[in-house]
């Protein structure tokens, strides 16, 4: 068994056998990369990590000859390493997983025992510098519990001095010690620990503690009974420079605590009395709700949101808040929600191991699962949109789990700037909230509109307020700035400028201000400050330390445009207008610096686009792209792609876009992209393939991929079967079943290794072929093994394609119940998008045995999760679906009501068919104007191959019988049915053909809809004259 | 590459034509030439009158406008147009390209077509 040491220097040993490092370094690292990142990984992901900047076969050939030196230094009698074609990775045990497992279970002691020193020691590639953060901050936290639990005050403070020197600078850590020190009776060596601190922020950072950590100081140096005056049960890891407070409801509210809530340098409320009085009966109302705070630039929307938050904390209700980085469309997905999410798990408790919201959050926040105390696990491999919607509900179980409690408040500043993945999942979470205590509180700006905030107020459901705030009365600014008439004449209602006005009486408008600030800096502190415009948002220590000096930070705060203890400005606005003040030359120059510096790829890009460094900026739209995939934002991965091929186009940027507008469905973007990539090996046609069968469903193109991709030389014999697989499976669907024969038949002579989804494919395409010959029950049993096999290998959107193909022919062939049994399957995947889908063939089969009360309810959880989704179109969808029932139900004013709104949308459905259905409807509600109406309609409708036209020309012909019958004219009815009835006993039934034209044409299974000429001519027979 | 328009008026309504236009087993009512037609996948087969063993796959698509009709083995294609006229009746347009490699069919296409047009425009009427 290998053993593995990560905390402190880099040690392994193979059954109590010390490991030798190998002469070579890269494989030792590799070692530790490996062990650090359990599971196996895709060379070429390994590869183009430890060596980015060569071509791939050279990176792939250096692992080799890594992995090589690493089997040796292991020895022969140890199975760990296992180095597939495509994949490597290590099986062994770590202290690292020890003491994850410890802290996962409370045992902290031991935990904090394990650690000998920081992360692999002896190693400083980027990736251990990050790893050695995030362990450091684990490590933090176990030592803060650690501290909060002793009993002995001596123990107490040394955990909490072990947890500061993990990170000196961390103010928290140094508050927590101070608290320590005087419950220890000594508040010489808490006011002591607070001068270290001081002076290190001054030293390294050219900052003054924050104004909590100072309040605290103050409080240590004139409290005289220390006992009780600070809650023992606040939470016990902070983080720093961060707007996030809590208080739980029964914590005792001192004078002391309101005291530290004081110093928060905030001018006061003014004027907002109304507004503040209306958001706080939202709040304690207790339910889900929304408010939207509207107002021009500086006119106090954030103040009086801030004003909210501090009272719900005071309330008992945990707070969140972010503000949009507004880089024109360039800011990295999710954005607000990475923030919001890493403030709150500072304040959560632990879950229970057995719930996986914090790991699909970890997209957002990859320092969540380690912040909740969950050992790191790597993404699962699923296709973006089922991350995607894992991930939407994963925040909806967060929201859950932090108001089992208390309240949750969550604040979107400057809304109007937001990234778009921001407001799609709030968007998605207030659907969601409306019986939990959560109020999600948006401000914005009216210029320019974002219809998207608008959107998703409609959809949400919630109780909402939507507050316009105007300009303050003159008697309102008189009592912010004094009987100051020239200030209060200038500002003209609006308090910022009114403060500020108030604070640089000389200066004339806010460009005039900035000047006067900024005029008498030296050079260094003058060019902190436009860094810090030019980056658009508050800067970290980290980053501050990289692009400047401590003193030159400090002298730039002293000019009254920062926010006290951080270094970002006190209101956009003045950030404004420091950018706008500079010249172009050396507004290039601070974009470049930051385009080097910061840490998101994103950021940086938008940086280094400013600064005209376009081939640099678009290697790192590649990377942000690659990210916002990872994060499940794909048209915004698409947007940067898009970016990059603008700014430097190359092969592998196309490819990358080709793939991303695939996943988004955007077929003829796809293809021309591909085609802009120019030539191409078998493994990008295998790529292409895979778009094509997928999401693209284009047998077509699948099948010119795969032969492409085959006719390369380059083809191994993997890449092989899978452009084998893709070819029959296009071959069953679009051309010959003995094509699809002969090419199954390559596959299986490649006599490969088995691979689940390889074998969940193979039943697929055998099951498309059956259908193709018409062995229904044959198609049946293939498709529902694989969507088996499918849900076995961790795969619910393949698997459930499996079972809604198979219940859908178990229909057709009339097996009813078994088609009922495979259609619930799908419900239980936990996936709103996959389930509402099952909903749909579920209360198709249903309405067949005529449990039409079953189907309608089926049909309602279809119309709730499309609203759960916030699609229109598959609300369209269900709407259709349940007009389509309800005509089955013979309730014909629910049938007209549903289909005329789903025709209003353009979900996929055959519309010519739906106007003929919703005519048959009004027909026999007496409405035949409008039947004919409809009728005529239907002929200016679309018409596919799914569409089957004469199936369309027998319900036209059945609907103008029954308008015939409306209007009283028998004969004319009579002739018409004998029409329809003629034209249903020429159709043959070809259900293999009809579910494959509707899958392909449709993308979706035609249960409800499925033309049975037996059943039709029962209705026709049924109609009573 | 080759192609011809034709235009005929029907007094019967848009629906009636649209019928006959959509249901490819009526062909042969008034399709000159045709002898029969099959369902198949993703369309229909035509067979020549006095040609049995020709068949001629089509497939049918329309968007709303025009009604398109496309010969999987000759490329052949047949464009049709239907239009309400104020007093009920119905514009039928059909607009017909023909590849070049079977240009020499020009006239003898144009000449069927014509008559299918009427025959089209007349059934109809007949109730």
């Amino acid at each position: 068994m290998l053993y593995v040491r990560l905390l402190g220097e880099l040690q392994a040993e193979v059954d109590g056998r010390s490991v030798l490092p190998p002469p070579s370094r890269r494989a030792w690292t590799l070692l530790a990369w490996l062990a650090l990142h359990p599971g196996e990984h895709p060379r070429g992901a390994v590869a183009a990590r430890f060596w980015p900047d060569v071509l791939d076969t050279s990176a792939r050939a250096s692992l080799r000859s890594a992995v090589w030196a690493l089997r040796r230094a292991l020895g022969e009698d140890t199975d760990a390493l296992s180095a597939g074609r495509d994949r490597i990775g290590l099986r062994c045990e770590t202290d690292l997983a020890r003491f994850d497992a410890h802290v996962a279970a409370g045992e902290l002691e031991p935990a904090v025992t394990l650690c000998r020193g920081p992360l692999l020691a002896d190693l400083d590639d980027d990736w251990v510098l990050e790893a050695r953060d995030e362990h450091a901050e684990r490590l933090g936290g176990a030592l803060a519990r650690l501290a909060a639990a002793a009993s002995d005050p001596t123990d107490a403070v040394a955990y909490a001095r072990r947890r500061l020197a993990l990170d000196p600078l961390d103010e928290d850590a140094a508050r927590d010690l101070m608290r320590c020190y005087t419950d220890a009776g000594d508040r010489a060596g808490a006011l002591a620990a607070y001068d270290r601190l001081a002076t290190r922020l001054r030293t390294h950072l050219g900052l003054a503690p924050s104004a909590e950590t100072r309040a605290l100081a103050a409080a240590i140096r004139t409290v005289v009974d220390p006992e009780g005056w600070w809650p023992r049960d606040e939470p016990v890891q902070r983080g720093h420079a961060v707007a996030v407070h809590s208080s739980a409801p029964d914590e005792p509210d001192t004078d002391a605590r309101v005291e530290l809530r004081s110093n928060v340098r905030h001018p006061p409320l003014i004027g907002r009395d109304p507004e503040l009085a209306a958001l706080l009966r939202l709040f304690h109302a207790g339910t889900g709700a929304l408010a939207l705070i509207t107002g021009e630039p500086g006119i106090g929307k954030t103040r009086l949101a801030t004003e909210l938050l501090a009272h719900a904390e005071a309330d008992g209700a945990l707070t969140a808040h972010a503000t949009a980085l507004d880089l024109g469309g360039g800011a990295p997905p999710f954005g607000q929600w990475s923030e919001l999410l890493a403030q709150l798990a500072r304040h959560l408790e632990p879950p229970p191991a057995t719930v996986e919201w914090p790991e699909e959050l970890a997209r957002l926040a990859p320092s969540l699962p380690r912040r909740l105390g969950r050992p790191p696990r790597p993404h699962d491999d699923v296709p973006p949109d089922l991350a995607r919607a894992r991930l939407f509900e994963a925040a909806v179980e967060l929201a859950e789990y932090a108001t089992a409690t208390r309240p949750l408040v969550l604040l979107f500043d400057d809304a109007h700037a937001a990234d778009p993945s921001t407001l799609e999942l709030t968007a998605y979470v207030a659907r969601r909230v409306r019986d939990l205590p959560v109020l999600l509180v948006l401000t914005r700006r009216p210029h320019p509109r974002r219809d998207a905030i608008d959107a998703l107020a409609r959809s949400s459901n919630l109780p909402t307020i939507e507050l316009q705030l105007d300009p303050l009365t003159s008697y309102d600014v008189e009592r912010l700035v004094g009987r100051r008439p020239d200030v209060i004449v200038a500002a003209d209602g609006n308090p910022l400028l009114a403060l500020e006005s108030a604070r640089a009486p000389a200066a004339n408008g806010l460009k005039s201000l900035v000047r006067a600030a900024i005029v008498p800096l030296s050079e260094p502190a003058r060019r902190a400050t436009e860094l810090a415009a030019v980056a658009g948002r508050d800067l970290e220590h980290a980053e501050l330390a990289a692009i400047t000096t401590p003193p030159a930070v400090l002298e730039a705060t002293e000019s009254g445009l920062f926010t006290d203890g951080r270094f970002g400005f006190r209101h956009a606005l003045l950030r404004d207008a420091v950018y706008a003040d500079l010249d172009a030359a050396r507004r290039r120059a601070h974009h470049e610096t930051l385009g080097h510096t910061l840490g998101n790829a994103a950021e940086r890009a938008h940086h280094l686009a400013k600064a005209g460094r376009d081939d640099l900026a678009a290697q790192l739209l590649v990377r942000a792209a690659a990210d916002a995939t990872r994060a499940t934002a794909l048209e915004q991965a698409a947007d940067f792609l898009k970016l990059a091929t603008e700014l430097h186009p190359t092969p592998e940027t196309q490819l990358e876009l080709a793939n991303t507008l695939a996943l988004l469905g955007d077929r003829d973007g796809s293809r021309a992209a591909f085609a802009r990539a120019g030539p191409h090996g078998a493994h990008h046609h295998l790529r292409a393939a895979q778009w094509f069968r997928g999401g693209l469903c284009d047998p077509a193109g699948a099948l010119d991929a795969a032969r492409k991709g085959l006719a390369c030389p380059d083809a191994d014999v993997e890449t092989r079967a899978e452009l084998l697989l893709v070819r029959a499976w296009a071959e069953a669907v679009a051309t010959t079943a003995s094509d699809a024969y002969a090419t199954l038949a390559q596959v299986d002579h490649l006599d490969l290794e088995p691979d689940p989804l390889r074998t969940h494919h193979m039943h697929h395409v055998r099951g498309f072929i059956a259908l193709a010959e018409g062995r229904l029950e044959e198609a049946e049993r293939e498709l529902a093994e694989s969507g088996s096999i499918a849900e076995r290998a961790g795969r619910p959107d393949l698997a459930y394609g499996g079972w809604a193909n198979a219940a859908c022919i178990a229909t057709a062939a009339g097996r009813l119940g078994r088609a009922l049994a495979l259609a619930e399957r799908g419900l239980v995947t936990g996936v709103p998008v996959i389930e509402l889908q099952m909903e749909g063939v579920r209360a198709g089969v249903l309405a067949r045995l005529n449990r039409h009360a079953e189907a309608r309810a089926a049909n309602e959880r279809q119309r709730e999760l499309a609203r759960r989704l916030g699609s229109r179109q598959l609300g369209a969808l269900a709407d259709h679906d349940g007009g389509l029932l309800a005509l089955q139900a013979g309730d014909d004013a629910r049938a007209a009501e549903l289909l005329a709104r789903a025709l209003e949308q353009d979900p996929p459905i055959q519309r010519g068919e739906a106007r003929l259905r919703r005519a048959e409807a009004l027909a026999r509600l007496g409405r035949p104007d409008e039947a004919d109406a409809e009728i005529r309609a239907a002929t200016t409708e679309p018409v596919r191959p799914a569409d089957r036209p004469a199936v369309l020309v027998a319900r036209m012909t059945f609907a103008q019988a029954l308008s015939a019958a409306a209007r009283g004219d028998a004969p004319l009815a009579h002739r018409r049915l004998e029409e329809a009835a003629g034209h249903w006993r020429r159709l043959h039934t070809d259900a293999g053909g009809e579910f494959i034209a509707s899958l392909i044409d449709l993308g979706r299974l035609p249960v409800a809809g499925v033309a049975d000429p037996a059943r039709e001519l029962e209705r026709i027979d049924a109609v009573v004259l | 590459m080759p192609s011809f328009s034709d235009v005929a008026v029907s007094r019967a309504p848009v629906e009636e034509v649209w019928k006959l236009l959509y249901d490819p087993a009526r062909f042969p009512e008034w399709w000159e030439g045709v002898e029969t037609v099959e369902p198949s996948s993703g369309g229909y087969t035509m067979f020549p009158r006095g040609s049995p063993d020709f068949p001629m796959p089509h497939t049918l698509r329309s968007d709303g406008r025009r009604v398109v009709m496309s010969c999987l083995t000759s490329d052949l294609r047949f464009e049709w147009r239907l239009e309400p006229t104020p007093d009920d009746g119905t514009r039928i347009a059909v607009h017909v390209e023909i590849p070049e490699a079977e240009a020499h069919r020009l006239q003898t296409q144009q000449a069927a077509i014509s008559a299918s047009l009427r025959s089209l425009a007349a059934l109809p009427e007949r109730g």
